[in-house]
């Protein structure tokens, strides 16, 4: 009597289980089967933020863009038609609220064109701000390392925010230099 | 459906999640610091509370009752992912802008609330109403407070500005200690309002039993004498 | 990332980017078990406890389980299992093993499965893609600033039992503003650069 008591036990207890597993694949399922349904769409804003970007730097509809250095920071050469107009880097360096993630861009004479922010969790109205065109308009046409307060001014309340892009423009002009003369270096041979 | 209306109005103003109730502290305070980012928290967890508290309601005599709690977290996380994955593909700005609060909408405290509370104990239809008038008073009460927050802070609402060119925005305002405040003089005046209804339904019952009493004094008179 | 590093990440993590007042991660238990100093203690013991062996292991389940088959979209899901569980393992191990511990925090400990700091910091780990060492010290960090946030918040509502302040304002109003006071005082640390 008593054994079959406990055998119940131990049959209730894995019924018990095997619906927590059920309801477990089931979601697993489910979810899986959306994912393949939307990742491709979020691979596409990706991209369509990215040269949105682009574009708007180089005030160009549809520019070409090939890879050409690739890792913390990716670099590309960017074409109208078939004319090197100029590079693109994208990089990212650390914010308040996460990273902040830019899209440089640079001349054929790798001056300074443009800074454009393509993801940032900053707070709204403060260190959001450093997205907006009158902070980023600074950077136009400056070269070298960049200094925050020597010739580029923090939002006021937002200095973290406004060092994280600074920096960011700082690692993609690295990136630029290194991936330029690693091509060069490449044709030399 | 008068009762599903009362059931509505429950959800949004009498027993409000956050404003009443008190629950789900955490994006309430993190997301409100614009209106955009709020009204898309709160229509976001709205979804999942609706979907969550429609499938716990379903499967209620499914689900076994010892395990039931790790059954509903597995569920609402399902449709929280499933939230996360639409709005990257479909909403990609304020996929961005919300961040890491959207799978936290899963320890979102009043979701496992209603679950527990309402859809485990309740049929289909009250469970979704229920999760409607829950989900859109959350999204009310995030409003409300992202309203105030990004007014005073930035001087803006919905990004457009309001206040004067003038005004110098009061940064505390969007700042964390801005966020506790806001919320606590808000709640502060939720609470005056019931205060003052629920003292006016005391003086009105006060009045009633007065009257009640009198009447019944008058026939207990009588009956004393005898006692004695 | 050498052990400066490590040591500058846990710093951070306690005091500038404390989970409370910079992130508003875990904000329930923080408004809800603050009422007295040893019981915010214990409860911040008992996430401690839970985040740092929740670092570990969603960590290695990341790591081994979901990146190798390219099931990172899942990983909302699976931490939140790993977590109940844990914390329901906890919970029956401290039962058995150390019931002194199990009395003290007893209480708190099905609490912690619906605290979202736990969830978020493994989900910050798995963002910041840290290595083991590095997931065990941010988790350990991290609950280190919510148990200092708690205590000093408990301690200082202890003393506001005795003021006085107008009917609307009693009880989660008051504890909410004295909250936001509390905050600006953190936020001073959100200046430090690392």
């Amino acid at each position: 009597m008593e054994k079959t008591v406990k055998q119940n036990g131990t049959i209730q207890s894995l019924l018990v289980g095997l619906k927590l597993l059920l309801i477990c694949a089931i979601v697993a399922g489910v979810i899986s089967f959306i994912y393949s349904l939307t990742a491709e769409q979020y691979e596409k804003n990706i991209q369509a933020t990215k040269n949105d970007a682009i574009g708007e730097i180089f005030g160009l509809e549809a520019p070409t863009c090939k890879e050409i250095a690739k890792g913390d920071t990716t670099v590309y050469t960017v074409y109208n038609g078939d004319t090197l107009i100029g590079y693109c880097v994208e990089s990212a360096s650390a914010g308040f609220g996460g990273d902040v993630a830019l899209m440089v861009g640079y001349g054929a004479d790798r001056a300074l064109l443009g800074v454009s922010v393509i993801a940032h969790s900053e707070t709204p109205g403060l260190g959001a701000k450093v997205a907006e065109s009158a902070f980023l308009d600074q950077y136009k046409g400056q070269s070298g390392a960049l200094v925050l307060g020597e010739g580029v001014d923090a939002v006021s309340g937002a200095t973290i925010s406004s060092r994280a892009v600074t920096n960011a423009v700082n690692l993609a002009t690295e990136a630029l230099e290194t991936a330029l003369s690693e091509q060069n270096g490449g044709e030399g041979q | 459906m008068n009762k599903y209306l009362k059931q509505l109005k429950e959800g949004l103003l009498d027993n409000n999640p956050t404003l009443v109730q008190l629950l789900g502290m955490c994006p309430t305070l993190a997301t409100t610091t614009s209106v955009e980012n709020a009204f898309g928290m709160g229509l976001a967890a709205t979804a999942v509370l609706i979907c969550s508290n429609l499938f716990i309601s379903l499967l209620r005599k499914f689900i076994p009752q010892q395990v039931r709690i790790a059954a509903y977290i597995v569920i609402i996380s399902g449709f929280v992912t499933a939230v996360e994955l639409l709005m990257r593909a479909y909403f990609y700005s304020l996929y961005q802008a919300l961040g890491l609060f959207i799978p936290l909408i899963v320890v979102n405290c009043i979701i496992l609330a209603r679950a527990e509370a309402f859809a485990s104990k309740n049929p289909v239809l009250p469970s979704i109403v229920d999760g409607v008038g829950m989900g859109l008073g959350f999204t009310f009460a995030l409003v409300l407070i992202a309203v105030v927050r990004e007014l005073l802070g930035a001087g803006t609402i919905l990004g457009i500005r309001i206040m004067p060119e003038a005004y110098e925005p009061m940064v505390i305002f969007v700042l964390p200690a801005g966020a506790f405040m806001t919320l606590g003089f808000i709640i502060a005046a939720v609470q005056k309002i019931r205060n003052t209804a629920e003292e006016k339904k005391r003086l009105a019952t006060i009045e009633e039993n007065r009257h009640l009493k009198q009447t019944h004094e008058e026939t207990n008179e009588e009956e004393e004498v005898v006692t004695v | 990332m050498s052990i400066g590093n490590v040591l500058l990440m846990m710093f951070s993590a306690v005091l500038v980017e404390n989970f409370i007042f910079a992130k508003f991660y875990g904000c329930c238990p923080f408004l809800g078990v603050s009422e007295k100093p040893d019981t915010a203690l214990g409860m911040g013991m008992a996430v401690t406890f839970v985040m740092t062996v929740s670092g570990a292991v969603t960590w290695a389940v990341y790591e081994f389980l979901l990146e190798p088959f390219g099931l990172e979209y899942l990983k909302t899901v699976a931490f939140i299992l790993v977590i109940a569980a844990l914390v329901q393992f906890i919970e029956m191990f401290l039962r058995k093993f150390i019931p002194a511990l199990y009395s003290a925090l007893g209480i708190y400990l099905p609490l912690i499965t619906t605290n979202c700091a736990v969830l978020s910091s493994a989900l910050l780990i798995v963002q910041n893609d840290y290595s083991f060492v590095e997931a065990v010290c941010f988790g350990f960090a991290a609950a280190i600033g919510f148990t200092l946030a708690i205590t000093v918040f408990a301690g200082l509502r202890s003393r506001m039992r005795h003021a006085d302040p107008p009917k609307a304002f009693k009880g989660f109003p008051l504890t909410l503003i004295t909250a936001g006071l509390l905050a600006m005082a953190f936020s001073c640390f959100s200046g430090v650069k690392l």
